[in-house]
Order: C-alpha cells, then sequence, then structure tokens
C-alpha cells in the first residue's frame, strides 16, 4: 500500500513540475457561448407538432492548466425549448443516457496527463475518428444526438483514452466503460418517422384470428426500424370483427415507448477502440478497430390487443435494446493534382441478427479556389449478410430511419463562399441516386460583432416518403440563430 | 582590350541565339540573390515568438479583431512554426502548424478545438484565406531563398529610404498562387518592408512591414499589414513581445502540441 502512495506522489509530483518550456498560457481560462435559435417549419407532420420553436442554449466551460503535463477542462450544456423535448426533472445530468434532452448536463469533464510520448485523457469526452467531411462510418466511440436529424450534436462519453506518439505515427487506444447511447427522435414528434394510425392485417391460419407474434412480424415488414425476428412477449389473439371476410383485418394501431435495456455496466462489458495514424509525406491514414455497442437502438415492438372496443385496437410498445457491434476501418486523406480526395470505409459486424453485417465507404474530392470551396462525396452501404423478414420479396417496408441505414448510394456535397472577413454563405445537402430524395441546406453565416454571429438558414426535403430523405418532406424549415461566445 | 571586347560580344550574341540570361541579367540574378541572402542573415535568429493582435477591415470598412500566439524556430525553408488563436472566444485554440521543407512543399495542419479535429490543408487549398484574415495558407509558409528565381529590378525611394526593388518568381509554378512578386529591401537596415504580390502578372495583395525596433540586435518590424486589392479588404498586425533565441521542447512544434488546442 505504502509503495502504491508513493508511486502515486512521484507521478504528481512529475506531472507538476514545470519543465523550461516558453509558456503564454494562463493557469485558469474560463470562456462559453449562449446561443438563441428559432425554427419555422411550413408543415406539421404530427398533430403535436408546432409550426415555431425556438431553443436557447447555454454552454460554459473552465479550463485549469496545473503544469505543461497536467491540465483538466469541465463544461456544461444548459437548454430551454418551446418543443417538449426537454426533460426538466434532470438538472445536471452526468450521463445523459435518456430519450429527451436534460435541461442541465455535465458535457465534458476531463483530465489531460502527458508522460513522455504518451498523452492520456481520462474522464468525460468527446472522441472523433475518421477523415471525410460528413459521413464517417469509423467514427462509433461517441454518439450522437439526432433530436433534429438534419443538425445533429455529439454527445461526449465517459472514457480512458491514451495517444502513444512514435515518429510520425499516433497509435489512439481508447476504453470507454459506461454506454452512452445515440439520442433518437422522439416518438410522435416530426423527426421520429410517421407511424401508421391503422394497419390491414392478415388473419391467421385458424381463420379470422391474429395473434401478437404474427402482428409484431407484420408490422416489422411495415416498418423496417422494428424487428421482425422479434416475437410478442404478450401472447394474445383476436377474432374478427363480425363483416370483415378475406385474409386481412383492418386494426387501429396505437404506439408507445417501451422500455429501455441498456448494457450492464460492468467492466467486463465496456467499449474499446484501437487506431494507428500514420503520416507519410503528403498523405496520412488510419486503421481503427472498435468493438462495441451500436449506439442506434434496436427497436422491439411488443403488442397488446385492447378489446371490448367496436374495432380492434392494437397497442405497440417500442422496446429499445443495444447490441454490440465490432467495426473495422481504414481513411486516408492526400492531394490528387489540383483536387484534395479523402476516403473512408468500415465493415461493421453485428450481434442483432435483426441488423445486417455491412460494409460503409464515403470517398469525396473537394477544390479550394480563392474565396470558393467545393466538395463532393460519395457514400454507400452494402449489406454483407442477409435480415431474414424484411429482405424477403413481397415485404412492403418503409424508409430507414436513421443515417446508419439511411445513408445509402448518395452524393453529398457542399459548396461555401466567403464574401467577406465576417461573411460567408454555404450551400450543402444530399442527393439519393436511388430514389431521387434530397435534401438541401442553405446557410448565411455572418459576424455581427467580435462575440456576435448571426445565422440564417433554410432546409428543405424532398422525394419519395418511401426514401430515407423524402420521409422528412414535411420537415422543410428555415431558421435564426444568434450566437454570443465570452 | 579588343579580345575582351570582342569575348563580350560574342558571349552576347550567343546568350541572345541561345536564348540564355544575358550577362547584364545573370549578374542583375546574382545581385538580387546576394541582396536577399544578406537580408536572410540579419533576420538570421534559432527560434522566435510574438504575439500579434489583429484588425481584419473588410470591403465596407467593418472591423474585427484578432490576437494569436506566433512561434517559430529554424532557418528559411526547413523552419517550423505554430499560430495559435487566443480571440476572440469564437476561435481560442484554434492552431496552425506548418512544417516548411526544403525540398518539398510544406505541409500544414489546422487544428479546430469545437470539433476535437486537425486537419491536413491540402496543397490546393494553399489560395484559402487563413482563418479569414487577407493571408492565405500559402502566405504562412516559409519558403527557402532558392526556391525563387531573383532580378534585381533597381534601386529607387520607398517612403523617404532608399530600397532595392527586386522581382522574385517562385520555381515550381504548380505550387503557387502567385505569378511573381515584388520586393522591397530597405538598404539602411536590409530589411523587406514591402511585397506586392501578383496572380496572373496582376497586382493581387500588398504586404507591408512598418514600427522597425531593434529586439536582441535583430530589426524587427513591430507592424505587419496585408492588403488584399481584389477583395478591398485590410488585415493589420500589431506585434508586441517579441522574443528571440528562446528554447522550445522536442514536441513543440507537432501535431500533439497543436492539438492541446490552448
Amino acid at each position: 500500500m505504502r509503495l502504491w502512495i508513493s508511486l502515486v506522489r512521484g507521478m504528481i509530483l512529475v506531472l507538476l513540475a514545470q519543465p523550461s518550456v516558453t509558456s503564454a498560457e494562463e493557469p485558469w481560462q474560463f470562456g462559453g457561448f449562449f446561443e438563441g435559435m428559432a425554427q419555422g417549419y411550413r408543415r406539421r407532420p404530427h398533430d403535436a407538432d408546432a409550426r415555431a420553436f425556438v431553443m436557447g442554449h447555454w454552454q460554459p466551460w473552465g479550463q485549469v492548466i496545473l503544469s505543461q503535463r497536467l491540465s483538466g477542462r469541465v463544461s456544461l450544456d444548459v437548454w430551454a425549448n418551446t418543443h417538449h423535448e426537454l426533460d426538466g426533472d434532470r438538472w445536471l445530468d452526468i450521463d445523459q443516457r435518456g430519450l429527451r434532452r436534460p435541461v442541465g448536463a455535465l458535457r465534458e469533464l476531463y483530465l489531460d496527463a502527458k508522460l513522455g510520448p504518451v498523452d492520456l485523457r481520462l474522464g468525460k469526452q468527446q472522441i472523433r475518428w475518421g477523415r471525410t467531411d460528413t459521413f464517417n462510418p469509423t467514427d462509433n466511440v461517441t454518439p450522437s444526438d439526432y433530436l433534429n436529424i438534419a443538425a445533429h450534436e455529439r454527445l461526449p462519453v465517459p472514457a480512458a483514452k491514451a495517444d502513444v506518439y512514435v515518429a510520425g505515427a499516433r497509435f489512439e487506444a481508447v476504453w470507454a466503460p459506461r454506454f452512452i447511447p445515440t439520442r433518437l427522435p422522439l416518438l410522435h414528434q416530426r423527426w421520429f418517422p410517421r407511424l401508421p394510425a391503422s394497419a390491414k392485417v392478415p388473419t391467421g391460419p385458424l381463420g379470422q384470428v391474429v395473434d401478437a407474434a404474427r402482428l409484431t412480424r407484420f408490422l416489422s415488414t411495415l416498418l423496417p426500424f422494428l424487428d421482425p425476428a422479434w416475437v410478442s412477449r404478450l401472447p394474445g389473439s383476436f377474432e374478427a370483427p363480425p363483416g370483415s371476410l378475406g385474409e386481412e383485418v383492418e386494426v387501429e394501431l396505437a404506439f408507445d415507448e417501451g422500455g429501455v435495456s441498456l448494457p450492464a455496466f460492468s467492466l467486463d462489458n465496456g467499449q474499446w477502440g484501437l487506431r494507428w495514424n500514420q503520416r507519410v509525406p503528403q498523405a496520412e491514414f488510419s486503421v481503427s478497430y472498435f468493438d462495441g455497442f451500436d449506439a442506434i437502438a434496436s427497436f422491439r415492438p411488443t403488442t397488446m390487443i385492447l378489446r371490448g372496443l367496436p374495432r380492434p385496437r392494437v397497442l405497440v410498445r417500442l422496446n429499445r435494446e443495444y447490441r454490440r457491434v465490432r467495426v473495422v476501418g481504414a481513411d486516408f486523406a492526400s492531394g490528387w493534382g489540383p483536387l484534395g480526395i479523402r476516403g473512408e470505409v468500415a465493415y461493421f459486424a453485428q450481434d442483432d441478427p435483426a441488423r445486417r453485417d455491412r460494409v460503409a465507404f464515403a470517398a469525396g474530392l473537394d477544390r479550394t479556389w480563392g474565396d470558393w470551396l467545393a466538395l463532393v462525396e460519395y457514400v454507400d452501404q452494402i449489406p454483407t449478410s442477409r435480415r431474414p423478414a424484411t429482405d424477403r420479396p413481397g415485404a412492403t417496408g418503409g424508409a430507414p430511419v436513421f443515417p446508419n441505414e439511411g445513408l445509402r448510394s448518395m452524393i453529398l456535397y457542399r459548396i461555401e463562399r466567403t464574401i467577406s472577413p465576417s461573411q460567408s454563405v454555404e450551400l450543402k445537402g444530399a442527393i439519393g441516386t436511388r430514389h431521387g430524395d434530397t435534401l438541401v441546406q442553405l446557410l448565411y453565416n455572418r459576424a455581427v460583432t467580435d462575440r456576435l454571429r448571426l445565422k440564417l438558414g433554410g432546409v428543405l426535403f424532398a422525394g419519395p416518403r418511401t426514401a430515407y430523405l423524402g420521409q422528412y418532406r414535411d420537415n422543410g424549415y428555415v431558421s435564426v440563430e444568434l450566437r454570443y461566445t465570452f | 582590350m579588343r579580345r575582351c571586347l570582342a569575348y563580350i560580344l560574342i558571349t552576347l550574341a550567343l546568350s541572345l541565339a541561345l536564348g540564355r540570361p544575358s550577362l547584364v541579367r545573370v549578374d542583375a540574378m546574382d545581385r538580387a540573390l546576394e541582396i536577399m541572402r544578406e537580408v536572410d542573415r540579419k533576420q538570421r535568429t534559432e527560434s522566435r515568438s510574438y504575439d500579434g493582435a489583429l484588425e481584419v477591415i473588410d470591403n465596407r470598412g467593418t472591423v474585427r479583431h484578432k490576437r494569436w500566439q506566433f512561434w517559430g524556430e529554424g532557418q528559411r525553408g526547413e523552419s517550423k512554426a505554430l499560430v495559435r488563436f487566443t480571440a476572440p472566444p469564437e476561435v481560442r485554440g484554434v492552431g496552425l502548424l506548418t512544417l516548411n521543407h526544403p525540398s518539398r512543399a510544406a505541409e500544414q495542419w489546422l487544428y479546430t478545438p469545437a470539433i476535437q479535429r486537425d486537419r491536413r490543408i491540402a496543397p490546393q487549398e494553399k489560395s484559402a484565406r487563413f482563418m479569414g484574415t487577407d493571408f492565405t495558407n500559402e502566405d504562412m509558409e516559409d519558403r527557402s531563398l532558392e526556391d525563387y528565381d531573383y532580378a534585381l529590378l533597381a534601386q529607387e525611394d520607398l517612403e523617404g529610404r532608399a530600397a532595392y526593388k527586386i522581382k522574385a518568381v517562385y520555381k515550381d509554378r504548380k505550387d503557387t498562387q502567385y505569378s511573381h512578386l515584388l520586393i522591397w529591401v530597405r538598404q539602411d537596415i536590409m530589411a523587406t518592408t514591402r511585397i506586392a504580390l501578383y496572380r496572373d502578372d496582376k497586382r493581387s495583395k500588398v504586404l507591408r512591414w512598418d514600427d522597425w525596433q531593434e529586439v536582441q540586435g535583430v530589426w524587427t518590424a513591430h507592424f505587419v499589414e496585408m492588403k488584399d486589392m481584389t477583395r478591398g479588404s485590410t488585415t493589420r498586425i500589431r506585434i508586441s513581445n517579441v522574443k528571440y533565441n528562446i528554447p522550445f521542447a522536442d514536441d513543440w512544434f507537432s501535431l500533439r502540441n497543436l492539438r492541446k488546442g490552448s
């Protein structure tokens, strides 16, 4: 025990020792921003949706530099909005594992230590991998906040990260013991997929009888984010109402949030990853491996058949589960004549039988000339295994819901023009090459003062509702954002 | 004397016939290179650092303020430089690392702390503005003297002081946005005080140094101005806290240090 105490004391003394290197850093630094944003929508896809949405966000941070070898940082998120996206009961959420955004959350809290060629970061932090512009299939350690699909943020994770520098190489090792899921759009709100109010359900083999398991399987063909392999744990059946003949019966559907099964918190159930970055003349690349959980929930529906109503009514509970995934990835960036070239590829091996193993990749070219930047990227995902139900012929299917499966066969683009030192305009978007669905985002950015920035934007979705981007075509909006940085 | 004259005439005739530079031009080139070497020698230090207070003025007269810290080490053409913004708050921690190489293009990385990512600046991005200033990424490089062809054009008065006027053309035309530069070297302190940067033989920008003070025996400009003639904008830098020959840790000019972000 004494030996351990001596070792820890020795390490603290080494970390606090000031080397003889010029540094103008202040030991304490504070900063942050206040942000106000208003969005106006043209349509209301759900009755509960509003046409206007106002949000406030305060993100203060503090940093302490104890020595050249030891420093720490803390930052918080405080939110307010008009759209019931917030969980008002959570004022200082450490984990951010809830379905809704907490009013207050600890965003980052970490300690940085420099030990010879090793940089160690311990605590809640953001870990970003990948080199392409928009779609990074190798970037799986830090989950996303998809409350708004078109403007998503990242959710830092509690982790230990070591970077080892050897000549032109950097080796990264990450261990994240506690899983944080990606925050998905809320049920019955505009960014969640449209759910049917009724459906014609095939009757069972015993005549005019529908059982819950059969109903669940049917729903999973209608809504591809539901797991078709899941069999209801609430068995039940109903007889078709008098007068309904044939092989189908119409039932009313109601959807509700079910339970969330998060992975157990134990040392052997953590997530980990390794990455080798190499710098070579005029290029850089990396190879990575991640063994963790798919941060996007698998939905396991359970159905409850409500009796005694004029028409059969079924309550579908959407339960969320998270299964392990292993990702092998690689990326690179280089130049090709007057063009920049970037690429990224990852193979996803899923533990979840309802999800397909797949190869996802992005490859892009960019060109800068004067005040212009143009960038184009092609992204695709190729399944390497079959999913039992929805892949079968005749399955009705709908649009893939989240970017993990939705960004398929798409061209992403970005054109940026710097108008003056304080103004720029950006046009970016996506075009689905299979279904012709599109996303167009226009953003005007102006520094009003050195601390105040104004952003005016517009987002437009188009295409068939069965396509990934087309399903959001009622969600086009214009936005005004003011950010004061201090 | 006759033999000497004949030799000169034959050499001139051969030079014209073969399209080679004349003796007069060769002399002008040699003299210009000699001047530039002398400027370099006078400014030579092992390492350097300063604090910069920037004013970026757009064509409407709107002024934006920024601050950065600069650290540099090594000699022209093979130097390393790290620039880190300290203000305004929204760009605090943004850094640019430049590694200049004598025989190949410089490498540059930009680190953005908000997304905790560093990004290699590709060669084709050299003409892009550096963080909203009138400097481009290429302007932040420090190229070797030998990478240019020089010609001494004239000796003229510049703001009341005698100056050499030198034309410089970067040899690797693919690796620059500029067709040529006109350089003015003040003769009394042998320091570059003005550079006009030409694109497609049109004057595109003018870089000017002023407020010269001697720091640790080195004549040092405490005011730098880059004027963009095309955009009508100007960036001015007030320089303070200049230090020369300071020690740096081995990894100060590294991606590792760039990623520290503050």
